[in-house]
Order: structure tokens, then C-alpha cells, then sequence
């Protein structure tokens, strides 16, 4: 039986409240009650007594959504899944299972432990499950074993059937293939709760992996050396990058604003095989970059999703740059990602292609440009690298993650505390998004956003962001423009034709 | 010449003579009346929906005759029309499907003029989210409340109403499920009408997503499903009038046009189907048309699928109906908007000419008599008169 914390409960204010604590906009939006569960059937019982109340359930596992899908709730119900956590088990032979609650951390231990395996997932140790996976899931291994759920076999899902029956669903290829297609990437909150994801299959984790880091100190930055940077880090994903030997390196390349004293790049690598012994393309990538000054060995700037340490702990390797070798487990369980509450905004981009010069001259002036009355030194704008083997086309047909051109994903992330700094850290953040993307090579009809084409690939919905609402093509962008979207209203219609599951950005009827 | 409500009614016959309709046929002979003493202004509200220029509010000052246009304001796909009980607040729903980028419809409170009946905006609040197309309002008899059917989204809304008329944003949000037979129009839930019964203590709604008829209790602002009532398999329930005694129910079909009476016991919670005519009641996927009952309880009112309005007497022990009159107008698509609270006039949009009529009703035997144009507009959807 679901443990219910309503309004009266001393968890309530607590429990009802995001990550992100500029949402939801107001107290009147707040859910009534939080329903936490620890077992698929509570999942069920909870949500059949929430929809038979007629209130609206949102649906929780990690409570990182970046905008208020969940606790934007108004009187209604958060079907909390954080503390369902049911043993991995082996079933049907090769077969593992994970928890929709199940921290991202716990997840890696676990497999690895167990059976010696890993999914190639994000580096947030107390991201659930649930939200990551069904939106796109990928991390530092992605490049070389793709996103999280391509290696997706099935899914336990609940959904609602027309008349408010909650239905237990096993869903996979054969059994409501077009819903288990849709469990692999439309994000969450749109057609049920996913309580179990399995996997036939799952990749050997890695016996150990090496981190290396460069910095760039601001003060001495110009234009020229910005751009180098970028483009050359750019044009490494868009060529090198490309062969099979490098799919193993993973480079964030974190820009924050020159508020703050350096940009760098951080990186994570280790051969197909798993092991470190040829750290050629490490060394190569690095190289590089010699010409633009970049101070080895110095501690980069951490955004949320940067490789913290990957500089500063671990045995070092002998070579020219300063590289640290970890066990894979240790260096992924100890980087962990930022946790903890505040304000933040985020947005997102996928790039086919390197950085044009004029765009990266607009990030330089953006990063330089200071704003009288806004601190922005809580601004990063990370820089993923992409592809490998997330980029096997077939998949697109398969999952609902379409974008398998890619090189580079953009996250755009501003952190902050204070409630009378929303509106200038908003507006900056939301100026520079639609100034990158109004150039050349976008369709002007699409201006100021990454409208797939040839040089960009839309947005990821795991990286939501309100403010493309305001655009018609919205579900384009995150969806592309080839059908995928059509598909998931279909969808939609066939397992949700009542609209229980929805939020801001849900995938509308 | 100023004219009150019961006067501005009778006066109808009068003017027929002077050029009103010549075509409007009804069986028997018009009615005339005496002329009574005069009190103040009438004001008629008409919601018009159509292009960005024309959706909107329009404010009319019944004049005798006539109805001369002051105010419009413009006003997105405004549908159901509600007067608070004090008589100086509108609120209106918007049939919209978006509000700020997000999936919902909006509801607005205007204050009224007491002089002029002009209206001025005092705010508009969105509905819940996936709350879209808004299709009916009503307010609680205690005036503190704002019931919102909401079609698209499948849900309910109640909204605060303040001191100054404003409404707050909404306070319970109950969203339906369901599902009925036909493939089309019938794959979700689709809340369409509320009334507040007489009592005030709850209030009936219809789902013609789901085939049901719901009553709820209404208390402390606070609405909680009492009694579900199943209607036939794909009927559509849409339009209703309770019987001023609060003992019939009369429930419109959007599928096939039919008039189902249900007998509601109110003590017990009880609703039971008594009987059905079929009414050939005008219906399209988009909009029914209501049913109207006058105040004596004896008659009731529908627009037909010929363009015309059916008449028919309310038997009072076991609530079926039998007809009386099918009144037409050549060339003219007519459907009720309203009836007046005497129930000597029904008011009726002629979609064709783009009018407002008046029709004339018989107090005796609940015949139409004659109509006359009372407003030029196009694409009337509701109607409301505020009676001084």
C-alpha cells in the first residue's frame, strides 16, 4: 500500500517540491497529496484510487525533471516511485531488470556487482530510472554502447484504458509494439507509468577507464582562441570522431560564463575492450588543442553534468597531458553530479555538424557580454560530444529518439538562488538561445531555435524547455518533422485517449 | 420610447404589424397585450464567434422594437454566457484550446455598466491544464462559485468568485474518464452542460463522451460525484432542462435528436430514464442546441434539424412529452438561445440572416406566434438578457 503524504503530513512541504526551485510558478500549483510506493502494485493501486478520485496523477522517480511537469499539479496526485527499488532478478535467462526508482548509482552497482554489466546512462547518481530512460537516457559510455534504451527489450507499464481501468501492461516488440516504441525515448508523463524496464541484453562494463581535463583561463582569452577552441573541438566529433577506435571517449566541453574564472573540457575514455592500454586517442585528442593555450592539469568549471574529477584524483598515466586512471566503477560512482535544490533553466540543442565561425563568435560574445544587474556566473553552457554508437540510423525506426545524425549535444544550463533574479537570468539565457539560432542556417520561419535541417537536429525532450512552446513546430523540434510525431498521438489515442497522463509539453491528442 | 421587459414582450404582436416577419408561420393567431408601466434598461448579451474581428461580446440595449448595438469588444470564441445573480457581473467561456502556449481554455468576469450595461473586463483565467474548448458555465446559488464544463480536456473546474467579481484560479479539478460506443465522438470524456438544481445543493451535468448524467454535490465550493446515470448506448447527452419543480429532467441527444426525460428524486439521489421522444432536435458533431422549459413548467422548447423550433407539453405526472407545434420560417435556420424568465419569448438565432428573433409564446397554450428581427449579427452562439 502507497505510504500518502498530504498537506497535513510533516514531509508534505518537503516532499511536494522540485529539484529546480523555481517551479512550480506559484503555491496554488502544488499537488495535494504525494503517493510514495515501493512495489509495481502499489504503482497500480495508487494510481487506479487517484483516477477513480478524478484527480490528475504526475508521475516521479528521481525528481529531476528540468521543468514543472510533475509538481505543477494542482490538487492533484504525485505518484512518487523513488522508493521502488525491487531486486534486480534474472529472469527468463539473460534477462535484467530495473526498478523504475532505482538511482542511476544504485543501478551501475548493482549490474556490476551482479553481473558484470552496465547501461551506457547519465552520470547524475540519484537520477531514477523512470524519467531517464523512457526520454533518451545516455552518458559517458553512450558513444560506444548507444543511448540507454537502445538496449531496451521490454517494459512493465500502467496504463489507464478508456473507462479508467488501470491495466498492467508487458510491452515489447511483439506485445503493443507501438507503445514499447514509444517508451523508448518520447519522455516521460505521456502515456502510463513505466514501473520495470528490462533488458535481454546488456553491455560488459568497462574494467577501468581514464579522465583527463583542460582549462582556459578567461582573462586571457580573445575571440580567435575562443573560436579555435570550439571549432577545433567541433571538428574533431565531426571527423575523427566518427571512427569506431574513438567511440570510447566521451568530452564535455563546459563554457561558462566569463563571470567565472575558466572555461574547460573534461573527458572520459577507454578502449572498446574496456581497458585503458591504448591511450593513443586520448592523447591525440588532447593534442589538439595545444595551440590554444589550455592549462593542463587545472580543474575545469563543474557544470551539472561535467566529469568533476577528471583531473585532480586517480593514478596518473604516463604521457604528455595529465591523465588519471580509475577502475570504471569507481570513477562512475564518484562523480556522481551535482545534486542539491535551487533555481536553474535549461535548453538544448543537437548539432550535425561543427561550429560555424559566426556561431562560435555569438557564444563568445554571449560568454563575454556582461549584464548589468544579472550574477551570471551560474551559467555553463556544456558541450557533449555525440554520436558513435548512438548514431546506428535503423534505430531511429525503432525508438522514439529520431536525432541519430548528431555530434555534439548542447545543454545550456543557468543555476542560481535567488527569486528576484528569475526574470534576468531567464531573459538572458532565453536572448542567447534565440540569437545562436537565428542565422544562416536555419529556415526563417524557424528562427531562434535548432529546427532539424542540415546542421542541426532539434531539441532533447529529457532537456525540456517551456519556452519553445511558443512556437507551433514545438513537437517538431523534439520530435522531428518525418512522422515520429503523428505516430505518438497515435499512439496517445490508443493507450490515453482520455489525456490522464499529461503536462506542459506531453504529446497532445 | 423606454420599454420594461414584460411590456418590450408584449409589444411583439404590434410589432409584426409594423414589418416584422411575414413569414414566420405559426398555427394560431398572434398574441396582444396591454402595454405595462415603465422601469429602466434592458441589456442583451450576445457571444458571436467567427473571424478575429468578429468573435466577440456585443452589447445591446433592448429598446421596444429593436435592440440597438452599444458596445462590442472583442473577445476569443466566446461560448456559454452566465449572469451573476446580483446582475453586475458577466462571465463568459472561451472555446479556445490554447491559452499562453499551453493547452487550456480561459474563463472571463466582466463588470457591467449599471447605466449603460457596457462591459469592461475585470480578468480572465485559464482553466486547468488540458482543459481545452470549454463548453458550459454556471455559478453556485450562493454566487461564490464559478462550475466550469470542460469538453475537450474531459474535466470540471470550480473557480473562486470575489467580492469585486473577479475569478481565482480554479480550486478543484476533477478529471473524467470514460468512454462510449460511437468511434468518433465518443473516445474520451466530454463534459457538456451544468445546472445547478433549485436547492443549490447539487448540480447536474452531462458527458457526452460517456453516455452519463452525473449529479454532484455542491458544498463549500467543493464538487463530489453523488450519482452516475448511464444514458442509452451513443445517445450523447448533451443540453439539459431540469423542471422547475426539480422533479424532470430533460436531456438532449446529440446523436440521434432525441429527448430522453429522466425522473430525479432528489431525497434519495435517485435518477431514473422514464421515457424518450424523438424530437428530430438539430445536432451537428460540433454543437447541440439547449432545451428551454417555461417557468410554468408546462412547456418546453427545442430547435429541430429542419431549421425550425419544436413546442412541447410536459405532462406533469409522468413527465413525457407530447407535441403541440412545429413552428418554421421560410429561408431562416433557427435555434434557440434563450427564453425570457416569463416565458412569453423565446429568443432565436437565424444563422441564414444572421438575426436575432423574438418570438412571441402563447402563456396559455405555450404556441409560437410571431417573430421579429430584435438584432442584426452574424454568428451569434449564445444569448443572455440582463432584465432590469
Amino acid at each position: 500500500m502507497a505510504i500518502t503524504v498530504d498537506r497535513q503530513d510533516p514531509r508534505y512541504p518537503t516532499l511536494r517540491r522540485s529539484r529546480n526551485l523555481r517551479l512550480p510558478p506559484s503555491e496554488a500549483d502544488f499537488a495535494s497529496r504525494i503517493d510514495l510506493c515501493e512495489s509495481a502494485s502499489d504503482v497500480a493501486a495508487a494510481l487506479q484510487k487517484i483516477v477513480s478520485a478524478g484527480l490528475r496523477p504526475t508521475i516521479r522517480s528521481g525528481g529531476h525533471c528540468y521543468e514543472d511537469f510533475v509538481v505543477n499539479n494542482p490538487g492533484g496526485a504525485i505518484l512518487d516511485l523513488s522508493l521502488l527499488k525491487e531486486a534486480h532478478l534474472q529472469q527468463d535467462g539473460a534477462r535484467y531488470c530495473v526498478s523504475a526508482g532505482k538511482q542511476l548509482g544504485e543501478v551501475y552497482l548493482d549490474l556490476f556487482k551482479r553481473y558484470g554489466v552496465t547501461i551506457p546512462a547519465g552520470t547524475c547518481y540519484a537520477v531514477c530510472a523512470g524519467g531517464h530512460v523512457i526520454g533518451g537516457g545516455y552518458g559517458l559510455l553512450s558513444r560506444l554502447h548507444g543511448l540507454t534504451f537502445d538496449w531496451l527489450s521490454a517494459v512493465d507499464i500502467l496504463t489507464v484504458d478508456g473507462n479508467g481501468k488501470v491495466t498492467l501492461r508487458h510491452v515489447d516488440k511483439e506485445h503493443d509494439p507501438d507503445l514499447f516504441r514509444a517508451c523508448r525515448g518520447a519522455g516521460g508523463g505521456n502515456f502510463g507509468v513505466i514501473t520495470a524496464f528490462y533488458f535481454d541484453k546488456l553491455p560488459p562494463a568497462p574494467q577501468e577507464v581514464v579522465q583527463a581535463g583542460l582549462s582556459f583561463d578567461w582573462s586571457t582569452m580573445t575571440e580567435d582562441r575562443f573560436v579555435s577552441i570550439l571549432t577545433t573541438y567541433g571538428n574533431y566529433w565531426e571527423t575523427r570522431g566518427k571512427d569506431p577506435d574513438t567511440y570510447g571517449l566521451f568530452a564535455i566541453l563546459d563554457i561558462a560564463h566569463s563571470a567565472n574564472r575558466r572555461l574547460g573540457i573534461s573527458l572520459q575514455f577507454c578502449n572498446p575492450d574496456g581497458t585503458c592500454r591504448d591511450l593513443s586517442v586520448v592523447n591525440e585528442f588532447l593534442g589538439l588543442f595545444s595551440s590554444c593555450n589550455p592549462s593542463p592539469g587545472a580543474p575545469a568549471p563543474a557544470g551539472e553534468r561535467a566529469i568533476a574529477h577528471s583531473s585532480v584524483t586517480g593514478e596518473a598515466c604516463k604521457g604528455q597531458y595529465d591523465v588519471r586512471r580509475h577502475l570504471w566503477l569507481d570513477a562512475t560512482i564518484a562523480g556522481g553530479g551535482a545534486e542539491g535544490s535551487g533555481r536553474a533553466k535549461y535548453k538544448s540543442s543537437y548539432m550535425k555538424n561543427n561550429f560555424s565561425t559566426d556561431e562560435a563568435k555569438c557564444i563568445y560574445r554571449h560568454m563575454t557580454y556582461d549584464v548589468p544587474g544579472v550574477d551570471l556566473r551560474g551559467f555553463f553552457l556544456a558541450i557533449d560530444s555525440y554520436g558513435g554508437a548512438v548514431n546506428r540510423s535503423r534505430l531511429a525506426e525503432e525508438t522514439s529518439i529520431w536525432q541519430r545524425s548528431s555530434i555534439m549535444k548542447l545543454q545550456f544550463q543557468s543555476y542560481w538562488s535567488n527569486e528576484e533574479d528569475d526574470a534576468g537570468r531567464l531573459k538572458w539565457i532565453k536572448d542567447f538561445y534565440a540569437d545562436l539560432y537565428s542565422n544562416s542556417k536555419v529556415d526563417s520561419r524557424y528562427a531562434a531555435t535548432p529546427y532539424p535541417g542540415a546542421h542541426y537536429e532539434g531539441c532533447y525532450i529529457n532537456y525540456p524547455d517551456s519556452d519553445m512552446l511558443a512556437y507551433s513546430f514545438w513537437p517538431q523540434l523534439y520530435y522531428g518533422d518525418q512522422g515520429l510525431y503523428p505516430f505518438l498521438q497515435n499512439v496517445k489515442r490508443r493507450y490515453d485517449s482520455n489525456n490522464v497522463f499529461h503536462h506542459a509539453m506531453s504529446v497532445r491528442l | 420610447m423606454r420599454w420594461s421587459r414584460r411590456a418590450f414582450v408584449k409589444g411583439i404582436g404590434c410589432v409584426s404589424v409594423l414589418g416584422a416577419l411575414n413569414k414566420a408561420v405559426a398555427s394560431k393567431a398572434s398574441w396582444l397585450a396591454q402595454p405595462e408601466e415603465i422601469f429602466g434598461h434592458d441589456f442583451a448579451y450576445i457571444a458571436s464567434t467567427g473571424d478575429a474581428g468578429s468573435s466577440g461580446i456585443h452589447v445591446f440595449e433592448v429598446q421596444g422594437d429593436h435592440w440597438n448595438l452599444k458596445q462590442s469588444i472583442s473577445s476569443r470564441s466566446p461560448g456559454s454566457l452566465v449572469l451573476h445573480p446580483n446582475q453586475q457581473y458577466l462571465y463568459i467561456a472561451n472555446d479556445v484550446d490554447e491559452y499562453e502556449r499551453l493547452p487550456r481554455g480561459t474563463v472571463e468576469a466582466y463588470k457591467i455598466d449599471a447605466d449603460d450595461g457596457s462591459l469592461t473586463l475585470i480578468n480572465r483565467q485559464p482553466l486547468s491544464l488540458s482543459g481545452i474548448r470549454p463548453r458550459h458555465i454556471a455559478i453556485s446559488p450562493d454566487s461564490e462559485h464559478l462550475v466550469v464544463a470542460i469538453h475537450g480536456g474531459g474535466a470540471y473546474n470550480v473557480l473562486p468568485i470575489a467580492c469585486d467579481g473577479s475569478l481565482g484560479c480554479a480550486t478543484q479539478i476533477l478529471k473524467e474518464v470514460g468512454t462510449g460506443a460511437h468511434p468518433v465522438y465518443q473516445t474520451c470524456s466530454h463534459p457538456h452542460t451544468v445546472a445547478f438544481d433549485a436547492t443549490g445543493q447539487y448540480f447536474l451535468a452531462t458527458d457526452e463522451g460517456c453516455d452519463r448524467i452525473g449529479a454532484f454535490t455542491f458544498q463549500n465550493g467543493e464538487m463530489v460525484r453523488a450519482l452516475q446515470v448511464l444514458a442509452l448506448p451513443a445517445s450523447r447527452p448533451s443540453h439539459f432542462a431540469i423542471h422547475p419543480d426539480g422533479t424532470f429532467v430533460y436531456v438532449a441527444s446529440a446523436m440521434d435528436g432525441s429527448i430522453d426525460c429522466y425522473c430525479l428524486r432528489t431525497g434519495t439521489m435517485e435518477m431514473k430514464f422514464e421515457s424518450r421522444v424523438f424530437a428530430n432536435l438539430k445536432t451537428s458533431h460540433e454543437e447541440t442546441h439547449p432545451l428551454f422549459i417555461s417557468v410554468s413548467g408546462r412547456f418546453l422548447y427545442a430547435a429541430s434539424a429542419d431549421d425550425g423550433i419544436s413546442a412541447w407539453e410536459i405532462d406533469r405526472e409522468d413527465g413525457k412529452l407530447a407535441p403541440i407545434q412545429h413552428w418554421k420560417s421560410t429561408e431562416r435556420s433557427l435555434r434557440v438561445l434563450m427564453m425570457s424568465p416569463d416565458s412569453r419569448c423565446l429568443f432565436a438565432v437565424d444563422s441564414a440572416q444572421h438575426a436575432v428573433l423574438s418570438i412571441a409564446v402563447d402563456p396559455e397554450s405555450g404556441e409560437l406566434g410571431t417573430a421579429f428581427t430584435a438584432a442584426r449579427i452574424r454568428n451569434a452562439r449564445s444569448l443572455i438578457v440582463k432584465y432590469t
